[in-house]
C-alpha cells in the first residue's frame, strides 16, 4: 500500500480523484436539497463547447484554460435554462434538457471543426467526454485544489445566509436577504465544482458525483452542515478509493468505477441508513 | 389578479384577511412584500417603505411551498430568524442563542429542539415557523394560511399564542380560509374577492350581503 | 435510391417521430426522462452484444429498450419510496448503468470495434449502408424499417390514447385513483421513449435525440397554449431543423466522411437555438 502510493502515477490518481469527490460532494448537498442535483448533468454537457472555443482561441490544451471556458458555456448554460423556468414559465427538466443538447450539439460541432482543421489534435479534449484521470500531473491537480478550494471559500464564508435561502425562498426573499446575489454565488461555486468533476468524471457521469453523495449522507444525517460534511466524506472516500483501485487495475477507467463505488454507497445507506425510510404522509 | 386595492391595517390587531378560492388573498400579502411583481400601486409600512422595514417583519410562507423532507432540526429553523439581524457575514453570540433558548422556552418548542421536521405534526411545524418570527423580532407577522390542516385543539393553542403577541404590541395578518373561526377569534377582517369588498370588525364586515357578494 | 436520399429520410422520420413522442413527454414534466434514458443506452448495447455474441442492430435494439426501461422503472420507484426526489434518482440510477457499460467494455471487449462515440455521437452516413437482406435481395437500410414501424405504432398510439395521456399529465393522483388504465398508458409513453431513443440513436446518436425529442416541443409551447397546434408546430420545427441541419451540413461540406457524419446534425441544434430565442422574445413582448 504504502509502496504504491509511492508510485507518482497512482498518487496522483487518487490525490486528484479524492479532491474532486471531496468538492462535489459539499457542493452537491446544496443541489440535492433544492432539488436541482441535475444541474451537474446541464452544466456537465455544457461543458463541452466551452472547451472546444477555449481550445480554438487559446490554442493551448491548458487545464486551466480549458477549465476557465468549460465553466463560462457552463454558467452560460445553467443561466438561460433558470431564466427559461422563470420569465418564459418553461417546466425545470424541459428547459434543462433543450439547454443540455442544445449545448452539447453546438460542442460535437465545434469538435468536429478541431478534427477537420488540427488533424490529430483532438486527443487532449476527449478527456472532458469521458474524464480521464489516469493522465492527471501535477500541475493540474494544482490547479483542480485552487478552483476547489475557491468555491469551497465562497460556500462556507456565506453558509448560513445560503441554508436560509435554499431552506425557504419566499421568507429569505422577504427579510430582504440579497437573494439575487447568494444565488448567483451559489451558482458559481457550483459550476466550480463541476467543473473539476468533468476533468475526472466525464461530462456524462458528474451528475451522480453531485447526487449520489448526498443521497446517501441524507440517510445518516438530521442537520444540514452535517449532511455537507458526511457527503464531503463519502466523496472524497470514493474518489480516493476509486482513483487508487483503478489505476492499480488494468484497463478500468476512474470516472465510473467512482461512480459505482458512490452507488454502493448509496445502496448500503438506502439499505441500513438510520432514518426511518417508509413512505410518510405529506403534510398538506 | 387584484384590482383597485386601497387598503390601511390597524396596527396590534389580529387581522384575518379572507375571501373564496382564487379571490387572491395570498397574492394580496405576496405583492406586498414583493414576493410577486406588481402592476402598479405601493405599500407602506408603518408610513415608510419596505425597504426600510423589511427586518421589523416576518412572513411565514403556506406549508406546501416549504420542503418539509429538508435535513433541519426545529432549532435550526428558529436560529434562521436571525439570519436578518446577522447580515451576510456575522456568527450568533451567547445572547442571540439566549434569545433562541427563551422564544422555544416560550412556545413549548425546547423538548422537540433536536427533531428534523420531518418528523413534526401540523401544529409543531407551525409553533416552529412561529419562533423563527418571534427570533428574527419582527413587529409585523404575515402568515399565509397557517391553520390548514391543522386539527382544533392545536388552532386554539396557535390563536392564544397569536393573541398574547397582540397584546404585547405585535401585529398579525393571517390569510385564513375558515369563517366560522374569525368572529371568535380576530380583531379585523378584510373581505377580499379580486378587490377589497368590506373591511372593519368581524361584526361588521361578515353580514350576509357581504358574505352573498363574496361567495355566492 | 441513393445514400443520400435515403439519410434525408431517415433524418426525417427520425425528426417526426421524435418530436411526436416528446411532446407528450415535455406535457408530463418528464423531459429529463428522455436524458436518462438516452444515456442508460449503452450498458443495454453491451450486454445484447454480451448474450447474442455480435453487434446486430436488431439484439442492440433490444438491450438498449430493456436498459431505457429498467432506467425508468428504478428511477421511479427510488422517488417513490426511497429518496422523494426525482431529480436525485435520475442523477444516481443512469450514470451507475452508464458506467457498469464503460467498464464493462473497457474490461472484457478491449478488441471488439464497440464505438462508444458513435453511439453517443451517431453517424447518420453509414446508417444507409447496413441493408435489410432477404436471401440476396436487399430492402433497404434497417433504420428505415425500424423507424417507419415505430412511426406508425407512435402515432397510433398517441393518437389513441391522447384523452388518456393528457389527464395522467395533468393530475397523476386522480388517473392513479379514477383511472387507473391511464397510469398503464402513461407507462406506455415510456417505453415508446425508449424505442425513440434507441431507433434515432444510429442515426443522430443518444444527445441529440434528446435535443429532438425535447426541443421543439420547448419552442413550440412559447407559441401556442392549444395542444393540437403545438403536435404540429413541434413536427413541423422539428422537420424544419432537420432539413435545415442537412442542407447546412452538405453545404458547408461539414460531414465528408463518416468518420465526420456525426457533425451533421449539430447544425440543426444552432438553427434551433436561433428559433427559440426569437420565439422566447415574440413571447414575452406579446
Amino acid at each position: 500500500m504504502v509502496d504504491l502510493l509511492g508510485d507518482y502515477t497512482i498518487r496522483m490518481v487518487t490525490i486528484g480523484s479524492a479532491i474532486v469527490g471531496g468538492l462535489c460532494g459539499a457542493l452537491g448537498s446544496f443541489a440535492y436539497v433544492r432539488r436541482q442535483s441535475l444541474v451537474g448533468d446541464v452544466v456537465g454537457h455544457a461543458a463541452l463547447p466551452g472547451v472546444a472555443l477555449a481550445y480554438l482561441i487559446s490554442q493551448s490544451k491548458d487545464l486551466a484554460v480549458l477549465m476557465l471556458g468549460a465553466g463560462l458555456t457552463g454558467l452560460l448554460a445553467l443561466a438561460v435554462s433558470i431564466l427559461a423556468v422563470r420569465y418564459c414559465k418553461m417546466d425545470q427538466g424541459t428547459a434543462f434538457a433543450s439547454v443540455l443538447s442544445t449545448s452539447f450539439g453546438v460542442g460535437v460541432l465545434l469538435l468536429s471543426l478541431i478534427q477537420q482543421t488540427h488533424a490529430a489534435d483532438q486527443a487532449g479534449l476527449d478527456r472532458f467526454l469521458f474524464g480521464q484521470a489516469a493522465t492527471l500531473v501535477e500541475p493540474q491537480i494544482i490547479t483542480m485544489a485552487g478552483v476547489g478550494t475557491g468555491a469551497l471559500a465562497l460556500m462556507l464564508i456565506f453558509f448560513r445566509p445560503l441554508v436560509t435561502l435554499s431552506f425557504d425562498p419566499s421568507y429569505s426573499r422577504s427579510t430582504g436577504l440579497p437573494v439575487v446575489g447568494l444565488e448567483s454565488i451559489l451558482l458559481v461555486a457550483l459550476v466550480s465544482s463541476v467543473v473539476v468533476g468533468i476533468s475526472v468524471a466525464g461530462v456524462v457521469l458528474v451528475a451522480a458525483l453531485l447526487a449520489a453523495p448526498a443521497a446517501a449522507a441524507h440517510r445518516w444525517c438530521t442537520r444540514f452542515s452535517t449532511l455537507v460534511a458526511v457527503s464531503a466524506a463519502f466523496g472524497a472516500l470514493s474518489g480516493a478509493t476509486g482513483g487508487f483501485l483503478s489505476s492499480t487495475w488494468a484497463n478500468v477507467p476512474t470516472g465510473p468505477l467512482i461512480i459505482l463505488i458512490l452507488t454502493g454507497l448509496v445502496i448500503v445507506s438506502l439499505l441500513w441508513g438510520r432514518r426511518r425510510t417508509e413512505p410518510r404522509e405529506v403534510p398538506s | 389578479m387584484l384590482w383597485d386595492v386601497d387598503l390601511d391595517l390597524p396596527g396590534s390587531q389580529l387581522t384575518a384577511i379572507v375571501g373564496p378560492n382564487g379571490a387572491g388573498k395570498s397574492t394580496l400579502v405576496r405583492a406586498a412584500l414583493d414576493l410577486v411583481p406588481r402592476q402598479a400601486g405601493s405599500a407602506r409600512f408603518w408610513d415608510q417603505p419596505l425597504r426600510d422595514v423589511r427586518s421589523r417583519i416576518a412572513f411565514v410562507p403556506q406549508k406546501q411551498e416549504v420542503d418539509w423532507d429538508f435535513p433541519v432540526t426545529v432549532r435550526d429553523v428558529v436560529l434562521m430568524g436571525l439570519t436578518p439581524r446577522l447580515g451576510l457575514f456575522r456568527r450568533p453570540n451567547g445572547e442571540h442563542l439566549q434569545k433562541v433558548d427563551e422564544v422555544m422556552e416560550r412556545l413549548g418548542l425546547q423538548p422537540l429542539a433536536k427533531r428534523p421536521i420531518s418528523h413534526l405534526s401540523g401544529g409543531q411545524q407551525q409553533r416552529t415557523f412561529l419562533a423563527r418570527a418571534m427570533v428574527q423580532g419582527a413587529e409585523l407577522l404575515i402568515m399565509d394560511e397557517p391553520f390548514a390542516g391543522v386539527d382544533g385543539p392545536t388552532e386554539e393553542l396557535l390563536f392564544a399564542t397569536l393573541q398574547s403577541l397582540r397584546d404585547q404590541g405585535h401585529s398579525i395578518v393571517i390569510v385564513h380560509h375558515d369563517l366560522e373561526t374569525v368572529a371568535k377569534n380576530f380583531d379585523h377582517v378584510v373581505l377580499l374577492k379580486r378587490e377589497i369588498l368590506a373591511t372593519g370588525s368581524p361584526s361588521s364586515v361578515l353580514v350576509d350581503s357581504n358574505l352573498r357578494l363574496a361567495y355566492g | 435510391m441513393t445514400s443520400s436520399g435515403w439519410v434525408v429520410v431517415i433524418i426525417l422520420l427520425t425528426c417526426v417521430t421524435c418530436s411526436l413522442v416528446g411532446c407528450f413527454l415535455v406535457l408530463r414534466r418528464s423531459a429529463m426522462t428522455a436524458d436518462a434514458v438516452s444515456h442508460s443506452v449503452l450498458p443495454g448495447i453491451v450486454f445484447a452484444f454480451w448474450i447474442s455474441g455480435g453487434l446486430n442492430l436488431f439484439s442492440a435494439f433490444l438491450g438498449a429498450v430493456g436498459a431505457g426501461a429498467l432506467t425508468v422503472g428504478l428511477t421511479k420507484w427510488l422517488t417513490r419510496f426511497k429518496l422523494k426526489r426525482e431529480d436525485a434518482a435520475l442523477g444516481i440510477v443512469f450514470p451507475a448503468l452508464f458506467s457498469v457499460g464503460v467498464i464493462w467494455v473497457s474490461v472484457a471487449y478491449r478488441q471488439v470495434h464497440l464505438d462508444t462515440d458513435a453511439i453517443l455521437l451517431g453517424e447518420v452516413l453509414l446508417a444507409p449502408f447496413e441493408q435489410l437482406q432477404i436471401g440476396t435481395t436487399s430492402l433497404g437500410p434497417v433504420s428505415v424499417w425500424l423507424l417507419g414501424p415505430l412511426l406508425v405504432l407512435a402515432t397510433g398510439y398517441l393518437k389513441l390514447f391522447q384523452k388518456e395521456l393528457i389527464l395522467e399529465s395533468l393530475d397523476p393522483s386522480f388517473a392513479k385513483v379514477s383511472a387507473p388504465a391511464a397510469s398503464q398508458i402513461g407507462s406506455g409513453l415510456t417505453l415508446l421513449l425508449c424505442l425513440a431513443v434507441v431507433a434515432s440513436f444510429t442515426a443522430v446518436g443518444v444527445v441529440l435525440a434528446i435535443a429532438l425529442l425535447i426541443v421543439p416541443t420547448a419552442v413550440g409551447r412559447l407559441w401556442t397554449d392549444s395542444l393540437r397546434l403545438l403536435i404540429w408546430l413541434s413536427v413541423g420545427i422539428a422537420c424544419l431543423a432537420g432539413g435545415l441541419g442537412l442542407f447546412l451540413a452538405f453545404g458547408l461540406n461539414l460531414s465528408v466522411s463518416g468518420r465526420k457524419g456525426k457533425s451533421s446534425l449539430s447544425p440543426p441544434m444552432y438553427w434551433r437555438s436561433i428559433l427559440r430565442a426569437t420565439g422566447t422574445t415574440r413571447r414575452n413582448a406579446g
